[in-house]
């Protein structure tokens, strides 16, 4: 009964289009939409038994399709480019297959394609599909070579689950390199981050609030106080008017935080935002693969790799950190252009009014409480003297139009001021001990020099101070978490299995997806194993192999399947459990001795014994007798559950 | 086949004894990856060029699964082979130049779902087996003599098709090969009923005439327990004295003429056996140093004698 091997064709090109079908979420969707076609077309003529077209036809049919993909992605290499003309090379390969070998290079290349995915996305559904594919691909491979197709879904399985521990050791053992080894094509810059490159209040009508998990960050030691969590990212220091950018000023770089204070040592896992990552404020110590940099930042090392990394920091959690200005950075952050007239009289009305600068600052939050400011998430739309509109008009915004404001009246009031941008709180899941920070937690809020140190002032808290306290959830409807269909507030086992399920995603980030030299080498070095090389690798590749792989492969070796049939099996048992009993029964014994040898068994048991035997003898000599009959197995079943107890020794029957 | 693996063949060909039934085990069965198993390696290789550059580690765990893939096929195709059984039974005679039978009997254990392929070493052809039983493997015969089975080669590829697992087999089993009949105008000798003849005639009743189908008022004596280990039938011998009445025809290697090849000859005494055995004629066979006689309708020991004139055996 071996497979007919149009079915094994048939597998090939379904197991093609399983393994593409991520590609519909990251190329154009004509691309795989294409390929899925091709492959449709293939099964088709399989199907029908017809011909193959000639090999001139495909080449000029090829010609359309890589032109189109030239036109819309202007590159065929690079990740998107490279994907997409691997594709449709494989689609035409496929009207190409004749002999066996053409299958295998089609299913090779299938193989191949089962890596295109995860360049763009390595969560664990996309792990999950990895799974999938890989199953369709073996058992398109073991219907190929030619095994019954009854059988094959089982070989595959099998054969891939005994691969799998050789595949774990290789996965730990094998060495990472630190870096790349060509330069990373460039990625497009999707705002994953919930931040911009710059800061326009006024000019969003509706700030939707993502719900996307931007990064996570776990602490060691002490959890900080949810007040505490102010992650910084960008800094603003250059106003038109309308927008807040990045300045280039020389900055004095990091300062010397008093050493008195409690540090918090912990490892966040981001994707760097233009070279920046998120650190609690404010940052001592950085550990491998980023810097400190200047206003307290923390950048990546490698600063044109956009991908993910998890980097170790401690920082010291407060609101203010010593810094000298001169006169000249002192100029830069009290610059002010023209516009927002009355925020300007304002705030020079507070410089003259409050000569001590303590007292000044004091004076300006008294104030802006006093103003009745609203914290809503869909503000109106500003124009032109954005500040004053906010702060004498409107009065509706969130958090970046409060920072704007604050900043341009404290510059107004002789405070030298810029905008801290990064996240504020996060989620901590309590069983995964980590923090989960999303993109509806970005934040924006203001640092102000004043006495020689950069002071932290927040001035949406000023207004709502539950902003912080709280969830944006809690305060703003908008954000909350809605199920996905019902759209209405989710019950308490929606948090939890949402927990559980980021608690899944977290652990297999920090053991899957960034299991990287780094972490390599300091499992390595848990393990007591000193440095990746190769010593510790071949100890590493030796031991688990003596320990995982060995007995897997002795168990492959030497293993008998048990015999199928139902008569043979039930025998061997009943004989066994009587040796159980201590009876000397054997397998070679007749029925009739059998029953003989347990004359010293209950009166019951021998009973239903004898019913057993009588079954096994009838069935088995009668006519027309079949190891298939269905009865064989409700008396293996009887067989299972016959269990004499053991006789006392000295009654021990024994020759 | 490359020169090189003829030459690797022929030597591991030349270190295995004959054996009239073996068990392949692990110093019998080679194995080697196929190009299909290279070519997968090769695309682990590619994967993880990609990983490594790209930082993926899912691709790792892509890369690493298709390599163990490769690996344990390697255990995989081993236990297609290993354990298995084979012998080859008793194979017909036939007349050169037509396919001799070999009927090879292949053994494993009960419920393994194994799926092989068994050959000639040097032929391209196979014939697959998914089931313990017998199969019946032709191969041309070339010259008259004892046939020796060639050697075989049984290999699995199953059940991924990555690993070739193969093993070479020598069996010990012979088939009788007799000549290929050549059209013989002449007329054979007829022998006189005479002195000759009765110089000829054995003790009645001991003379082995042929086999007939046993029945039990024979008596057990009288079964042929040779014929029946080859055959797996009960046969009888009959003794017969040969009937006075019959022609006797006389066949003679040295009734040819001189220059005759050996081989010329034996095929047109061939012949002549076989159209004297169709007229129902005894027949007297000479060869050098070797005189039979044979009753009619009895030609098998005439063509066994045919064939194994002059030679052992013959590939």
């Amino acid at each position: 009964m071996r497979s007919e091997p149009r079915l094994a064709h048939f597998a090939v090109l379904a197991a093609l289009a399983l393994t593409v079908l991520p590609l519909f979420l990251q190329l154009p969707p004509w691309v795989p939409l294409l390929f899925a076609l091709q492959l449709g077309g293939r099964a088709w003529l399989a199907w029908q038994g017809r011909q193959l077209p000639h090999r001139v036809w495909l080449l000029l049919a090829m010609i359309v399709p890589v032109l189109l993909l030239w036109l819309s992605l202007r590159t065929l290499v690079g990740r998107e480019g490279g994907v997409a003309l691997l594709l449709l090379l494989t689609g035409f390969k496929a009207f190409e297959t004749v002999t066996l070998r053409d299958w295998r290079v089609l299913l090779g290349l299938g193989f191949f394609l089962a890596a295109t995915p995860l360049l763009f996305d390595q969560s664990l559904p996309s792990a999950l599909w990895l799974l999938l594919s890989l199953f369709v691909l073996t058992w398109a491979m073991v219907l190929l070579a030619g095994v019954d197709s009854a059988a094959s879904p089982r070989a595959a399985a099998l054969a891939l689950l005994y691969a799998m521990p050789l595949m774990l050791l290789l996965f730990v053992a094998m060495p990472r390199l630190p870096g790349p080894l060509w330069s990373m094509p460039s990625t497009d810059q999707r705002a994953t981050s919930g931040l911009s490159d710059s800061l326009a209040p006024g000019s969003i009508g509706q700030m939707i609030p993502s719900r996307e998990p931007a990064f996570t960050a776990q602490f060691r030691g002490r959890q900080p106080t949810r007040e505490q969590l102010y992650w910084r990212v960008m800094v603003f220091d250059r106003f038109d008017g309308a927008r807040w950018t990045a300045g280039s000023v020389p900055d004095n770089g990091t300062a010397l935080l008093p050493g008195a204070t409690e540090v918090l040592a912990y490892s966040v896992t981001a994707t760097p935002f233009k070279g920046v990552l998120p650190v609690l404020e404010h940052a001592v110590w950085a550990g491998e693969g980023v810097q400190q940099a200047a206003a307290q930042l923390v950048r990546r090392i490698d600063a044109r790799n956009e991908a993910r990394l998890r980097y170790d920091v401690r920082s010291v959690a407060q609101a203010a950190y010593p810094a000298a200005l001169n006169a000249e950075q002192r100029a830069h952050y009290l610059q002010l252009p023209a516009a927002n007239l009355r925020t300007r009289q304002q705030g020079e009305f507070f410089a003259r009014q409050f000569r001590d600068e303590a007292g000044r600052l004091a004076a300006l939050r008294a104030w802006l409480q006093q103003q009745g400011l609203r914290y809503t998430l869909s503000p109106p739309l500003l124009q032109g003297d954005v500040v004053d509109d906010f702060l004498f008009s409107s009065r509706q915004g969130f958090c970046e139009h409060f920072a704007s404001a604050f900043a341009t009246l404290a510059r107004a009031a002789g405070l030298p001021a810029r905008i801290v941008v990064g996240f504020q709180g996060g989620e901590f899941n309590a069983g995964g001990q980590f923090w989960l920070v999303r993109s509806s937690d970005a934040h924006a809020w203001t640092e102000v020099w004043l006495q020689g140190r950069w002071q932290r002032v927040d001035p949406t808290v000023l207004v709502a101070p539950s902003r912080i306290v709280s969830e944006v959830g809690e305060l703003v409807p908008e954000a909350q978490a809605v199920l996905p269909v019902l759209g209405r507030r989710p019950p308490q086992w929606w948090h939890t299995v949402q927990a559980q399920w980021q608690r899944a995603g977290f652990v297999w980030q920090q053991w899957v997806v960034d299991y990287d030299a780094q972490r390599q080498q300091s499992l390595f070095q848990r393990l007591g194993l000193g440095r990746v090389g190769v010593g510790s690798v071949m100890t590493v590749l030796l031991l688990g192999g003596a320990l995982l792989v060995l007995p897997l492969l002795l168990w492959l070796l030497w293993r008998r399947p048990p015999p199928r049939s139902y008569p043979v099996r039930g025998w061997q048992l009943l004989v066994s459990r009587l040796q159980q009993a201590g009876v000397a029964a054997q397998a070679s014994d007749t029925p009739a001795q059998l029953r003989d040898k347990a004359a010293l068994l209950a009166p019951a048991l021998q009973q239903q014994l004898a019913q057993l035997l009588a079954d096994w003898q009838r069935w088995r000599y009668a006519e027309g007798a079949a190891d298939a009959d269905p009865r064989w197995r409700g008396w293996w079943w009887q067989v299972r559950r016959f269990r004499p107890p053991r006789l006392a020794a000295k009654k021990r029957t024994g020759r | 086949m490359s020169r090189w693996r003829k030459a690797v063949s022929a030597w591991l060909l030349r270190r295995l004894p004959r054996q009239p039934q073996l068990v392949l085990g692990q110093s019998r069965i080679y194995l080697l990856p196929t190009s299909f198993g290279w070519g997968l390696l090769l695309v682990a290789w590619a994967v993880w060029i990609g990983a490594l550059n790209y930082a993926v580690s899912l691709a790792y765990v892509l890369s690493f699964w298709i390599v163990s893939l490769v690996l344990i096929a390697v255990v995989l195709a081993y236990r297609q082979l290993a354990g298995l059984a084979i012998r080859c039974g008793a194979a017909d005679d036939v007349v050169a130049g037509s396919q001799a039978l070999f009927p090879l009997q292949l053994q494993w254990p009960e419920g393994e779902s194994r799926l092989l392929r068994l050959g000639w070493h040097d032929e391209a052809g196979s014939v697959v087996l998914d089931r313990p039983g017998e199969v019946l493997l032709p191969r041309l015969t070339l010259q008259r003599g004892q046939m020796t089975i060639p050697p075989l080669r049984v290999y699995s590829e199953s059940p991924l098709g990555l690993v070739r697992a193969f093993a070479y087999l020598r069996l010990q089993a012979q088939v009788c090969v007799y000549p290929q009949p050549c059209a013989d105008e002449r007329v054979a000798a007829s022998l006189p009923n005479g002195d000759q003849q009765r110089q000829l005639q054995p003790v009645p009743g001991e003379l082995f005439s042929h086999l007939v189908a046993w029945q039990p008022e024979l008596g057990a004596r009288r079964i042929a327990w040779k014929a029946y280990a080859r055959r797996g039938v009960l046969l009888a011998r009959r003794f017969e004295e040969p009937q006075a009445s019959r022609a006797t025809c006389l066949l003679e290697w040295s009734a040819y003429p001189a220059e005759m090849t050996a081989e010329a000859r034996l095929s047109r005494l061939c012949w002549q056996l076989l159209a004297a055995a169709r007229r129902g004629e005894d027949v007297v066979l000479r060869l050098p140093q070797q005189e039979l006689r044979l009753s009619a309708g009895e030609v098998r020991p005439g063509l066994r004698a045919l064939a194994g004139f002059g030679v052992r055996d013959a590939q």
